[in-house]
């Protein structure tokens, strides 16, 4: 009797003390060290695509969108070193509760640690967005700074007055200059899906304050001024300044420039960047038949504020022609400076000028099959959508999204 | 006399002895610069190309900084003119970009907050309910897209005592002044100032 009352003693102190157990304890400090070995994970293997939705990780459970995926790496990092975490309280910074950080104890119900860890980030994401993490928990670095780690926000101005906002999150500095990031939506989130990468991304948004190349604050640093964040840091409005006396090409080439590790022959960039048209020529096809697949469910009823904004693509098919006209400028770049004509060069002669005869060519480089049985090279996507007859509108039929007709197009609203 | 001197020379001996401890004491009291924890090494800002020395860069590439003086002086006439949040909302566009009201009911403190989460072609707007514990921690009860969820409501109509708000906005004709209010008093303030003709960023805190 007497040994069990023991037992149930132990059993109870044991229950006590881990009812009161912080996310994780930190016994290292941020340092710049800390920072470059941060800059090395994220360069490494442990940040991969699938991090968050493998079984086996433990981190299995993580489902993030844009700006949760910087808060989530970050957090993943701290605990894995023991170092303190810290965010503005999205919930308000009322007295004793400023930050949010990995001291509290308010995820115990999630059990161990990792679990504990996985709790804290999911309820981070529905507590913040991009506005959050650019405003309050990053500050502005130096060109020069930008390395693995760092993020990159944007806001532009979309249809009506709306505003879209994204993150970002550099995995790497290609030898070039340009980006490897991995990144999620709230498309993606919903469909707890694995992170995005994009292994060679050239940003087409020009910084705008406090927008563009940012790096986390250390928990000392929240709610303090530029100037007071160690300059060891690198913090700097440099490139709002830059930005605000050069388009978005030149900013970019600019800041290329000064990451690069190898100069970039016009060979090399006009390959560069069919990969990227081509990659994202394709990824419509998965943004159209997510809205396939849901009217089919739902009896193809036209789809409210909502749905329209999870499934409709005017921004997306947007920043595809954005990509698209980009490719079109390194071609005449490229002829300038009279590059041979290479494979990709004649592709592009063809997708804008209709030169060459290279159909076959192009189409077996980067098909795309939005149908079963109906598969366009990417000179008749270009061709589709430079003429808008490509619709973003999610009720419209696959042959109307696609611009393989024009009509009859849908009466359902149209939201913006 | 010998004794005034001697005296006089005690006193002037004391008052220095007392100035060397006060400017001592205040070295200790001087704000520290940040702690950094940080090795001599610092990030590498050499151009790793060397041809990006070489890049076109742009005489403009040179950061332009107000000086502490004149940004303390847009600072101060900024929190003037927005120091009142109820004068701004009456008096200009305001786009609310998050809210937090924590209030008390029946005992319990809840935080409300709205803000907006991002998509690939809108903003989202997002409302959470937090309830707090014994010891004052936020658990995050109800959260719902688009539009307010009951718990949210029915805090929202409930009578109580509200003990905290906090709001940021933006302003400006290009929403581009970003004002951030707690208990209605100006914080911060981040963005484009439309009190000065120089469009450079400003960043404020009070």
């Amino acid at each position: 009797m007497k040994s069990l009352f023991s037992v149930l003693i132990l059993t109870l102190s044991i229950l006590s003390f881990s009812a009161k157990a912080a996310v994780w304890e930190d016994t290292n400090s941020w340092s710049i060290e800390y920072e470059q070995q941060f800059s090395a994970w994220m360069q490494g293997p442990a940040v991969r695509v699938g991090m968050f939705n493998d079984r086996g990780s433990p981190y299995y459970g993580i489902s993030t969108d844009c700006a949760d995926t910087a808060y989530a790496l970050r957090a993943v990092f701290a605990f894995e070193n023991k170092l303190p975490f810290a965010i503005t309280n999205p919930s308000g910074s009322r007295e004793t509760s400023k930050s949010l950080n990995n001291k509290s104890n308010k995820f115990d119900y999630a059990g161990v640690p990792a679990k504990r860890l996985v709790a804290m980030i999911t309820e981070i994401g529905d507590s913040v967005g991009t506005e959050n993490l650019t405003r309050y928990d990053t500050f502005p670095m130096a060109i020069k700074s930008i390395a693995p780690g760092a993020i990159f926000t944007y806001k532009i101005q979309a249809r009506f007055g709306k505003f879209i906002r994204h993150a970002y999150n550099i995995k790497d500095v290609n030898p070039v200059g340009t980006f490897d990031v991995v990144y999620s939506t709230q498309a993606n989130h919903a469909s707890r899906g694995d992170l995005l990468r994009r292994r060679d991304r050239e940003f087409e948004n020009l910084p705008n304050e406090p927008w563009g190349f940012r790096r986390f604050r250390w928990p000392e640093h929240l709610n303090k001024s530029l100037s007071e964040i160690p300059l060891e840091l690198g913090a700097s409005t440099e490139q709002y300044s830059l930005a605000s006396k050069m388009d978005t090409r030149s900013f970019f080439k600019y800041v290329g420039k000064q990451l690069a590790t190898t100069t970039e022959t016009p060979e090399v960039r006009m390959n560069r960047i069919f990969a990227s048209v081509c990659l994202e020529s394709q990824a419509r096809i998965m943004y159209v038949n997510e809205a396939k697949n849901y009217l089919s469910q739902s009896g193809n009823a036209c789809m409210d504020y909502e749905k329209f904004d999870a499934y409709s693509t005017p921004a997306r098919d947007g920043a595809t022609k954005d990509m698209y006209e980009k490719f079109q400028y390194a071609l005449a770049e490229s002829k300038q400076l009279g590059v041979a004509n290479t494979p990709i060069v004649a592709f592009a002669d063809y997708i804008f000028n209709g030169k060459g005869s290279v159909q076959a060519e192009l189409l077996a480089a980067c098909p795309v099959e939005y149908k079963t049985g109906t598969v366009i090279d990417l000179a008749l996507f270009w061709k589709r959508l430079a003429a808008g007859k490509m619709s973003s509108h999610p009720n419209d039929t696959v042959e109307v999204r696609w611009g393989e007709k024009t009509s009859p197009t849908t009466r359902c609203k149209r939201w913006y | 006399m010998k004794s005034s001197k001697n005296l006089r020379f005690i006193i002037v001996l004391v008052i220095f002895l007392i100035a060397g401890a006060l400017i001592l004491l205040n070295q200790d009291r001087a704000p520290e610069s940040p702690q950094v924890n940080a090795s001599p090494v610092s990030i590498d800002s050499t151009p790793v190309n060397p041809d990006a020395t070489l890049a076109e860069t742009p005489p403009e590439a040179v950061t332009t900084h107000n000086s502490e003086a004149t940004k303390n002086t847009i600072c101060q006439s900024l929190k003037f003119s927005y120091q009142n949040i109820e004068d701004v909302k009456k008096r200009e566009k305001v786009d609310l970009r998050f809210i937090n009201v924590h209030k008390k009911v029946d005992g319990l403190v809840y935080r409300l907050r709205f803000f907006y989460k991002d998509s690939s072609e809108n903003e989202i707007p997002s409302y959470l309910v937090y309830k707090e514990n014994q010891n004052d921690e936020d658990i995050l009860t109800e959260k719902t897209l688009y539009k307010k969820g009951k718990l949210y409501r029915n805090i929202e109509k409930a009578q109580g005592e509200i003990i905290y708000t906090e709001e940021g906005i933006d302003v400006g004709n290009a929403q581009d002044l970003f004002l951030h209010y707690e208990n209605k008093v100006l914080k911060d303030l981040q963005g484009i100032s439309p009190l000065t003709k120089e469009q450079d960023f400003i960043e404020c805190r009070f």
